[in-house]
């Protein structure tokens, strides 16, 4: 069987492609080529077998004592009812949030992320969730629902234009949108075009060259 | 932690069975869960960011979304571990990015050390073989080939970064990247065939 020509190169960019590091355009001339070509896509799924085998040479290291306490005692186990999504629910959450930025401003970082579970324990972790800003004083805050939307809080940062933007779970970055802060703490939200199990981590770029993110 | 722990038998549990145990909120399965898989994800952590405190965020960051997405894991689509060290490595990866970190010298990492991924004891034999060929064939690749491999594979590199950091043609670094997975797929083919 003579093999397309597109195959040629799409093999050559098959590695870049399963370590995750080929970029965007010629990565969606490949995956497209991948959904048609059944040779290409066994020859993906054997390359994946030794990148992720690559993964498991890195050494196994105990972390600090008390970890996995710490991670399960952080885990909200999921509740089986079903939180109704309305619009006197969204008014609820919106107050909640509200009283939570009131209430976490000042708080120490590690005292933050546990207010951050219990606040999310609160209206039930899989529609609100709430991460703490990396590389800046502030939180991010997320919400699923119809439609689903975040909000950003600034506690103190640099004075300027702030740009927002998406990381969604298959690595793709999307524009959300800028705010300005001319005083801290300065807040910004808006809807997120995409459902907020799909969001990976908020960036945010900030007026003085810097950046932040949060990751979910 | 006294009285009868169900998830410390003597056999031991799937990963299907844990993750089925911590969907209905099962916080020994979560336990058990965390600690079979917490040198792994540590470690991997560590070994891309190189400082405790963040890898530790990492790694707790890696769990929670394993649990999140505990009910929806499919096993068809590949094992347990090799999700968790996906989701660890893109992490511990977009963490290095935003610090704008370099790095580390790859012929530093510990990978290729004598104790590095060696199998622990409840890894199973299938698996031990897999990280022994592996490592064998990372380490008779030439030293740029393992260098450009393991700065894609463990940093995230695009061919392009690595051809600046290198000082070589984009061409020949993506050359490099493939002869490398290549020779790595192979070794795996060797062992599969018989």
């Amino acid at each position: 069987m003579v093999a397309e020509p597109f195959c040629e190169r799409a093999r050559a960019a098959l590695p870049e492609l399963v370590l995750g590091v080929l970029g965007g355009d010629e990565r969606a001339a490949v995956l497209k080529h991948l959904g048609s070509c059944p040779a290409c896509r066994a020859e993906a799924a054997a390359l994946s077998e030794a990148a992720d085998g690559l993964m498991l040479l890195a050494p196994e290291i105990e972390p600090p004592v008390g970890f996995e306490a710490r991670v399960v005692g952080a885990w909200r186990a999921p509740r089986q009812r079903r939180w109704g999504v309305s619009l006197v629910a969204a008014a609820v959450l919106a107050a909640l949030l509200a009283a939570a930025v009131v209430w976490i401003v000042g708080a120490p970082d590690r005292d933050l992320a546990r207010s951050y579970r219990r606040t999310l324990a609160a209206v039930d972790g899989r529609y609100f969730t709430a991460a703490p800003l990396r590389g800046i004083d502030g939180a991010a805050y997320a919400y699923s629902g119809e439609p689903s939307w975040v909000f950003v809080v600034v506690r103190s940062g640099p004075a300027g234009t702030y740009r927002c933007s998406a990381l969604t779970a298959d690595g793709t970055t999307v524009g959300l949108g800028s705010f300005e802060v001319s005083r801290s703490p300065g807040h910004w939200g808006t809807v997120l075009p995409f459902d907020v199990h799909e969001l990976a981590m908020l960036r945010l770029e900030l007026p003085d060259g810097g950046s932040a993110s949060a990751s979910f | 932690m006294g009285g009868f722990e169900p998830y410390r038998a003597v056999w031991s549990p799937s990963d299907e069975a844990l993750l089925a145990g911590l969907s209905s909120g099962d916080a020994q399965a979560a336990t058990a869960f965390v600690r079979r898989y917490q040198a792994r994800v540590f470690g991997l952590a560590l070994t891309i960011v190189g400082d405790r405190a963040l890898a530790e965020e990492i790694a707790q960051e890696t769990f929670l979304k394993a649990f999140q997405h505990a009910a929806t894991f499919d096993p068809r689509r590949g094992k347990v571990v090799t999700w968790l060290l996906s989701v660890a490595r893109n992490s511990a990866i977009d963490a290095l990015r935003l610090r704008r970190a370099l790095p580390t010298d790859p012929e530093t990492l510990s990978l290729l050390r004598a104790s590095a991924g060696e199998p622990g004891p409840e890894e199973a034999p299938v698996q031990a073989d897999e990280i022994e060929a592996l490592k064998r064939a990372l380490a008779g690749l030439p030293a740029e080939q393992r260098r450009a491999l393991v700065l894609a594979a463990f940093y995230g590199r695009t061919g392009r970064e690595i051809a600046e950091l290198e000082g070589a043609p984009l061409g020949t670094i993506k050359t490099r990247i493939r002869t490398a997975l290549i020779k790595l797929r192979s070794a795996l083919e060797v062992r599969h065939g018989g």
